[in-house]
Parts: C-alpha cells; sequence; structure tokens
C-alpha cells in the first residue's frame, strides 16, 4: 500500500529530469567576417513610410517603423536576425537558435509549447512565427499583439527571399542584401569546384537513427542535389520517410552523412551494413543538423561540410 | 471430439482425452507458419531472387559454398533472416502471454500490456532516448535492458499495489495496471513536448518496429522467452481450472494467488523482454488467443500449442508488410497489426457467435 | 471430522461470527439454518480457510485448518457454492473432472479413472446424460448437478453445501435430499449443509444448528431446535411449527399461528 505513494515523487523527479535535460548543439562557426563587419556598422536605417508584409496565413502586418523589441520563435529567423545585425532588436528567441557569438544572451522562449502569458511579458512589438500549437497565432492577436506568421521556406531561393524580407521587417535592407550575395558566392564557389563531374556519389541522409531520411525536394535534399549527388530516399513515396535497413543496404550508398549525432563505429557495425559501400570505404561523415537542415544563415557551411564529405579531394 | 469422449467411456482408448490436440488444426497452423516464414524471407525492398536466396540460406546452415553477391549475403543473412525469426519468436512470445494474461483475468480485453509492462517499458526507453543516455557501450545498446528495468518495474509495482491480506484480487490488479498506463502515457506526452528533438527516435520506439534488427536482438528475447514460455505451457490444466471462479478454484485445492503469480510472473517477463527489443506491438497478444479459441474452443492445453503458432504466422505477415507496403520507406509494424487484425477478428466474431467469456 | 471452537470472524468493523462452536461427525447430516447475513455462508468460508480467523479454531480431521495446504483441504471436505460460475465452452463433463484437481500432481493430466470417477458421480445424480452438453446449454438446476457432482468426485469425507436446494424444483430438492443421506449413511461422509428451507432441513438432517446474528441460537434436534420461541428469536417472526404425526421432525409453515 505504501508504494502507492511513491508514484507521485518519483514521478516528478522523471519528469524533472527529462525538462532539465539540455540540447547542447556546439554553436557554428559565424558568418563571414566581411559580412559581421558589413552589419555592425550600418544603423537601422529609419523608414520614411510604413511598410506591410503578408505571411502565409494571409494576415498582413503593418510596420510604422522597423521594430526593436521582437520575440522570434523560429530558430531559422532569429539566426538570420543576428546574421544581419538585428540581434539588439530581438528581446526574445526560441531556445534553439544559436545566434553568433557576440550577440548578447537572449531570454529563451519555449516555442513548441509557447505561453501566450510569457511571451505578453516581453511587451513585444513583432511576434514572429512560424509554427501555431493551440491557436497561438490568434490568442497573441486577442491580446493585440502584432504577429507575423511565415511558413519555413522550402528551397534555396525561398530561404533568399524569407531573408530579404526580414531585412525589410528590421530595417536593415543592405545588411540582408550583402548577407545574400556573400551565401550566394559560397554556394556557386562549392559549385565551381565540382566542374567537370557528372554524377556526384549515391548518398543516404540519416537525420534520426530509426533510419529517417529526406527526399531531393526537400530543404537538404536540395544540397545534395546542387552537388550533384544521387539520393537513396528518392523512390520513397514522402518528403521524410522512414527507410527500412534492408532498402539502405539494397540501394548501397558511397557516402552515409550522420545528421543525428549517431557513432560512426556503431552505425557501422549495424547488421548487414558491412555490405554497404560507404562503409567498406570508411565514408561516413558526421555533420551538424543545425547546418545542414535548419534554413537559415549558415546554410551555406552546411553546403561546405557536405562537400568535404562528398568530394574529399577536392 | 464427441466421438473420442463416447469411445473412451465404453472403454475405447487408452489415451487422455484432454492431451489429444485437434491434429488438422494444429498442422495446418504448423504449416501456415513455414509458409510465412518462408514469404518472410523471399519478400523484401531488396528484391532479391528466390535463387540467390536459397543459396545464401544454404551457405550458412548448411556449410555449402555456393557463389553469391556479397549484398545478397548480407541482406538474407544479416537482415532479412533474423528479422523473419524474431518476429516469429515475438509474435509467439506475445500471443502465449496474452492467452495467459486472459485465463488468468478471466477477462477477454486482457492483453500482455494489463499490467504495466507497455506503459513500464514505453516510459523508460522514452526516458533513456531524451536523456541521451549512453545507451551504446562498445556497440552494445542498453536500451533493452533499460526498458526491460521498466517493464519489470511496473508489473511489479501493480502486483504490490493489488496485494492485500493475502489476496491479489484481479480488479485491483487491473486498476493497478491501468492507472500505471495512464500516468505513463502522459509522462510520455510530456516528453514529446518537451524534447522536440527526440520525438521521432521515441515515437518510432513506442510504436514497435523490426527495423535494424540483428541476430543480437534474437538473443536478448529467447532467453526470456523459452523457460516463460514453458512455464505457461506446463500451466495448461491449470489454466483450465482457474477459468472456475478463484474461490471456486481454490475449493478443489489449487494454491490460487500462488499460481497466479507464477502464471503472471512468466508471461510478464515474456512480454518485457519482447517489448524491450522491437517495442509496442499491439493487438497480437489480445487477438491470437480469442483466433484460436474459436477454433479449438477454451481449453488451455489446446490453445497454448496452436497460439504460439498463430502468433508467429500474424506477426511475420505483418512485418512483410511492413518493409514491403511502402517500399524503400517502412511502415510502423503496430499499424498493421491494427488495421489488419481488428477488421479480421470482428469477421470471425460474427460468423461464429459462441462467445467465450 | 470437523469441529469448530470459539469461531470469531469479523469484516472490519462488523463481526460477522461471534465465538461459534460446531461439530460435524462421519456419516451424520447437519442443517446450518438461520436469517439471511446470520453467518451461515461465513461459516462455511471459514472451514476451507476463505476467510481470515480473528479467533478459535477449525479442525478438520484434528487438523488446524491454518495449518493444511489447499490441496490438503481440498482432499478433506469438498465444497458446493451457491452460485456457481461455469466457464463456456466447457463440458459438463469437464467440470465435474475438475473436482479430480486435489488428487493430480502439477504436471499429471487427468486418466481414464479420472473420468470414470466423474462419470459416475452424475449417475449418481441421475445427471449421466449432461456430461457431453455445454455448460452455456444447462438450465439452473441442471448447472447445479455439474457442481455437485464435482463435489461428488472429490471423494471427500467431509462436504459442505451453500443453499444447494436454492435453485431446484421439488422434486430435484428431494433427489438432491435423499442423496446426501445416502452418502452419510452408505459412505460415511460427514455433511453440512446451510439451507433456508426449514422444513427441508428438519426432514432430512440429522441434526440442527441456529445461527443468528453471529451466534448459535439452539442446536440438536430438529424439534428442539424449531420452535416457535426460537424462531422468533431468530427470524424476528412469529411462525406456525406443526407436529405431524410419523415425521421425522416438525413442519415449519410461513404463516402466523392464531
Amino acid at each position: 500500500m505504501r508504494s502507492r505513494f511513491l508514484i507521485p515523487p518519483l514521478l516528478s523527479l522523471l519528469l524533472l529530469v527529462a525538462a532539465c535535460s539540455d540540447d547542447d548543439d556546439p554553436p557554428p562557426t559565424p558568418t563571414s567576417a566581411a559580412a559581421l563587419e558589413a552589419t555592425a556598422t550600418t544603423e537601422a536605417a529609419p523608414l520614411s513610410e510604413a511598410k506591410s508584409f503578408t505571411g502565409s496565413d494571409g494576415e498582413t502586418v503593418i510596420l510604422e517603423a522597423p521594430p526593436q523589441r521582437i520575440v522570434s520563435l523560429a530558430s531559422h529567423a532569429t539566426e538570420i536576425f543576428c546574421a544581419i545585425g538585428a540581434g539588439e532588436q530581438l528581446v526574445a528567441v526560441d531556445q534553439f537558435a544559436n545566434c553568433p557569438a557576440g550577440s548578447d544572451e537572449k531570454p529563451a522562449v519555449d516555442a513548441f509549447q509557447p505561453s501566450v502569458e510569457a511571451i505578453v511579458t516581453y511587451d513585444p512589438d513583432l511576434v514572429y512565427a512560424w509554427y501555431d500549437p493551440g491557436d497561438l497565432v490568434q490568442s497573441l492577436r486577442n491580446a493585440g499583439i502584432t504577429v507575423f506568421f511565415l511558413a519555413v521556406p522550402s528551397d534555396i531561393e525561398g530561404l533568399f527571399d524569407n531573408i530579404r524580407l526580414i531585412g525589410g521587417i528590421a530595417g536593415r535592407e543592405d545588411a540582408s542584401e550583402t548577407l545574400i550575395e556573400d551565401m550566394e558566392a559560397e554556394r556557386d564557389a562549392i559549385v565551381a569546384t565540382l566542374d567537370g563531374i557528372d554524377a556526384g556519389p549515391r548518398i543516404f541522409h540519416e537525420s534520426d537513427a530509426s533510419l529517417y531520411t529526406a527526399r531531393s525536394d526537400t530543404f537538404v535534399g536540395e544540397l545534395y542535389t546542387l552537388l550533384k549527388a544521387q539520393n537513396i530516399a528518392d523512390e520513397a513515396g514522402s518528403p521524410y520517410p522512414q527507410l527500412s535497413s534492408e532498402a539502405v543496404v539494397a540501394a548501397d550508398p558511397e557516402v552515409i552523412v550522420l545528421a543525428d549525432f549517431a557513432d560512426p563505429a556503431e552505425v557501422a557495425a549495424r547488421p548487414g551494413w558491412s555490405a554497404i559501400s560507404a562503409v567498406a570505404n570508411d565514408r561516413i561523415c558526421p555533420v551538424n543538423p543545425d547546418l545542414t537542415d535548419r534554413p537559415g544563415p549558415n546554410i551555406m557551411q552546411g553546403l561546405r561540410a557536405l562537400a568535404d564529405c562528398l568530394y574529399p579531394e577536392r | 471430439m464427441a466421438e473420442a469422449i463416447r469411445a473412451t467411456a465404453a472403454g475405447g482408448t487408452h489415451r487422455s482425452i484432454a492431451m489429444r490436440l485437434r491434429p488438422a488444426t494444429a498442422a495446418i497452423a504448423l504449416a501456415a507458419l513455414v509458409c510465412c516464414m518462408v514469404a518472410g524471407t523471399l519478400i523484401g525492398p531488396a528484391g532479391i531472387g528466390p535463387g540467390d536466396t536459397a543459396r545464401v540460406v544454404l551457405n550458412h546452415v548448411a556449410g555449402a559454398s555456393f557463389d553469391v553477391p556479397r549484398q545478397a549475403d548480407a541482406i538474407i543473412w544479416e537482415i532479412r533472416l533474423p528479422r523473419v525469426l524474431l518476429a516469429g519468436v515475438v509474435g509467439a512470445t506475445l500471443a502465449f502471454s496474452g492467452a495467459a494474461y486472459q485465463g488468468v483475468f478471466r477477462n477477454p480485453l486482457a492483453d500482455p500490456y494489463l499490467l504495466g509492462v507497455a506503459a513500464g517499458a514505453g516510459l523508460a526507453g522514452a526516458i533513456a532516448i531524451v536523456l541521451d543516455a549512453p545507451l551504446r557501450q562498445g556497440g552494445f545498446s542498453l536500451l533493452p535492458l533499460v526498458s526491460f528495468g521498466g517493464a519489470m518495474t511496473a508489473v511489479l509495482l501493480a502486483y504490490n499495489i493489488a496485494h492485500a491480506g493475502g489476496q491479489t484480487p484481479n480488479t485491483t490488479l487491473i486498476l493497478a495496471g491501468v492507472t500505471l498506463s495512464s500516468i505513463s502515457v502522459a509522462a510520455i506526452s510530456y516528453i514529446l513536448i518537451v524534447d522536440h528533438q527526440s520525438s521521432n527516435a521515441v515515437l518510432s520506439w513506442l510504436l514497435g518496429s523490426f527495423n535494424g534488427s540483428g541476430w543480437r536482438d534474437l538473443s536478448y528475447v529467447l532467453p526470456y522467452a523459452v523457460p516463460a514460455g514453458i512455464v505457461v505451457f506446463l500451466h495448461g490444466r491449470v489454466l483450465n481450472v482457474l477459468q472456475l471462479e478463484e474461490s471456486e478454484a481454490s475449493y478443489v485445492g489449487l494454491d490460487v494467488q500462488r499460481t497466479k503469480a507464477i502464471i503472471l510472473l512468466a508471461a510478464s517477463l515474456a512480454a518485457a523482454a519482447a517489448v524491450s527489443v522491437v517495442g509496442i506491438i499491439g493487438f497480437v497478444g489480445l487477438v491470437s488467443p480469442h483466433f484460436v479459441r474459436l477454433l479449438l474452443g477454451p481449453d488451455y492445453r489446446r490453445l497454448l500449442p496452436v497460439v504460439v503458432l498463430v502468433g508467429a504466422s500474424f506477426l511475420i505477415l505483418a512485418d512483410i508488410g511492413a518493409r514491403s507496403l511502402v517500399s524503400p520507406g517502412e511502415l510502423p509494424v503496430s499499424i498493421l497489426t491494427s488495421f489488419v487484425g481488428a477488421p479480421f477478428f470482428l469477421f470471425l466474431l460474427r460468423r461464429q457467435r459462441r462467445v467465450y467469456f | 471430522m470437523l469441529e469448530i471452537r470459539g469461531l470469531r470472524v469479523a469484516y472490519g468493523e462488523r463481526e460477522a461470527l461471534r465465538g461459534v462452536d460446531l461439530d460435524v461427525a462421519a456419516g451424520e447430516v447437519v442443517g446450518l439454518v438461520g436469517p439471511n447475513g446470520g453467518g451461515k455462508s461465513t461459516l462455511l468460508k471459514a472451514v476451507t480457510r476463505g476467510v481470515a480467523l480473528k479467533a478459535g479454531e477449525v479442525l478438520l480431521g484434528g487438523e488446524d485448518v491454518t495449518r493444511l495446504s489447499a490441496r490438503e483441504i481440498a482432499r478433506q471436505v469438498a465444497v458446493v457454492p451457491q452460485s456457481p460460475a461455469l466457464p463456456v465452452g466447457f463440458l459438463a463433463r469437464e467440470i465435474v473432472v475438475m473436482g479430480r484437481t486435489p488428487y493430480l500432481r502439477f504436471l499429471e493430466q487427468e486418466g481414464l479413472a479420472d473420468y470414470e470417477k466423474a462419470d459416475a458421480s452424475l449417475a449418481s445424480l441421475g445427471a449421466e446424460a449432461l456430461g457431453l452438453r455445454r455448460v452455456e446449454e444447462l438450465s439452473g438446476g441442471e448447472r447445479q448437478n455439474v457442481v455437485l457432482a464435482r463435489a461428488l468426485a472429490q471423494e471427500t469425507p467431509l462436504l459442505l453445501l451453500d443453499e444447494p436446494t436454492a435453485n431446484l424444483d421439488i422434486g430435484h430438492q428431494v433427489v438432491i435430499a435423499k442423496l446426501l443421506r445416502r452418502l452419510a449413511a452408505e459412505h460415511g461422509v460427514g455433511v453440512l449443509a446451510a439451507l433456508h428451507d426449514l422444513t427441508l432441513a428438519s426432514l432430512y438432517c440429522d441434526r440442527l444448528v441456529l445461527l443468528a446474528a453471529g451466534s448459535v441460537v439452539a442446536e440438536g434436534a430438529a424439534v428442539d431446535v424449531l420452535t416457535r420461541d426460537n424462531l422468533r428469536l431468530a427470524y424476528g417472526a412469529d411462525v406456525a411449527v406443526l407436529r405431524p404425526e410419523g415425521l421425522a421432525g416438525p413442519v415449519v409453515l410461513p404463516l402466523e399461528p392464531d
């Protein structure tokens, strides 16, 4: 009978431990030095007239002046704000973003289970959201807060448009154009090194140890397409499918990219995987998923990491 | 069966009636299982021909030395064959475990997860995944161990809660198990919300899958499943007597509380081992005993040998679907067992209106 | 055979039995009578260690019941419960043969001899035709026969029955009553039967024990136990007690005497 009373404290303990577990990814290296210098010296230009921005929910947001108290609930947006030097304009960000070193630590807001009250206490003049759990957006608007809702970009061109848009919101159009130019330049440079290659290696991009991956029509898939790689997931029926172990072995990728912090040695030891070329030739590369899977300003670093992985001799 | 009894009553055969299986049903079930195993070995996304498949199996099993492509060898021997065998073992385990639970609780809705095996294993596994616990030690995964511990903790907790004054009333046991399951569901939901990064991994774990299993997984399950299975099988006659209410079973001399504890412990250990290796697969433990009961009646001595064959076949077939229907993608096998098992079971119930409870 | 001394049983605060003494010897049929809730069922449960004893002792064949295992108890006493639950799908014969459980080792299965005894038990009740029928197809009286046959198959020196005639028509009541007498007389079985029909108890039992509110109100021959005063004390009702010529015991009528 007594054991019944142990359940609440035990459970609380378990929940507490789970809640305290932290996501410690190594922060990515900052954007190129030139870009940082450019953004540091540029002030936010005051707007001469009000600007309007229409989100993917069809609602239009009208800004008289660049907002100075932004709450960003989207990791990729947070990183873009920081990259264009608008870090000072953020008062609270989602808990996953990596602002480049140099910006102040911002208070974290739970972006997946956000509390309307918590957000309201920051007295924001703009909330940027991409995900709407439990009618969050409507609740915030009911509380009189301006919310801009935009879906995650699904390709690189979309990302550039997103950067332009954020530049417009923050009043840092020049910085955002610079950022885009730098990113394009870096992309072109990487792709140029692949001149003369008709077809790249067969790859398997592992987003999760239970063999989740991404097809070519996804954001990370586009990176591989740029690198002329052949994605073994392209036969699958959904953009982010879970593959069977057998299918991976049968497709015989030449390179395996681990975006899930799995241990390469342990991946190589999976049943039947010794027959995969990538395993036999020791071409398994761990990469940081924040660089490859997140459509933000650091995506070209992700592209470079993948290029190094696929073409080590270049 | 009636013939046999009349013959015996008239002084005919010497064999005790109860020991006589319905040979036809058992043989058919065995043949079905063999067919399923063969199908499981031949079917898969890799599209390996039957010739190569047979050659690989003969190479390893009969010491032959045929020439086979390296990839076919790896797929058939390292991936497909162990997967089929594991599906069969897990299906058989869940089936006899479910039959044992239904026998002890005399309840048609009982399944191996009633006392918290799924709740404990699920929660322990989810916590371990989310905490990023050092689950991989030198190529070994500790996840099965952790979730096994969770499963047995839950069962022992439920038993402890229900045990009072030398008795463990079934109703209290069920309530305790249901409560633990609710707590587990709530805790897991919370974990999924708090840690989004791991939600794919946790959900995959919870839904149950044979993807990525190998020979090692079999070695985790068999040491529990086989002895537990033997214990449950040996209790066949006793399970029949338990179908009388508990007071009546004790009137004929059965030590009801001790017997219940032994049977439930064996069934729980086996189910816990299965769940800890492949996750929570539903429906097999619930439906297989009912299916066999509709064919063979309520006598557990006839039921148990056939239910393991049926459970194994069912899960092997479901797993073939899991890896082939959205090839090269993979479906969670629980979805298949539910989608296929439920309507089939309803159909069977309508055809034979006898209800065994 | 069965000796009960100073038995006290309590369910929580409520005392169901307040110090009961009772004996059943081999070859005698003892009728346990009294109002509902008076403690009859509790007394029967105590014999097979089905309830915890607060005080007193129960001896089966001289042995303290709390020291015996379930198997040993089952070889000494067989119980016919009031409302048996018979699991669906089994044949009557298969239920009856479960009465042989106390004699089977763990791995042993029922043998030819066990089935013969089961059939014989059914035959002694005139119910051999029930053997191959499924239990869910049987009427209330037939089910009662099955459970009685199971108890007989247990071949115990003591037989306990809880309201065995409750669901039976008068013809079957007589069959059962005569069977009990025969078991006692020819096989030396001791019988303790809880009965609510006072007249039936009076006519067929050697001794009666009148139990009310957990205590024995009266005990002995039917003519001494079934008096207006005793019955008024036990049941709180004034009923007519007649003593017709040539009958073994008095007849109790649910009538207020003039």
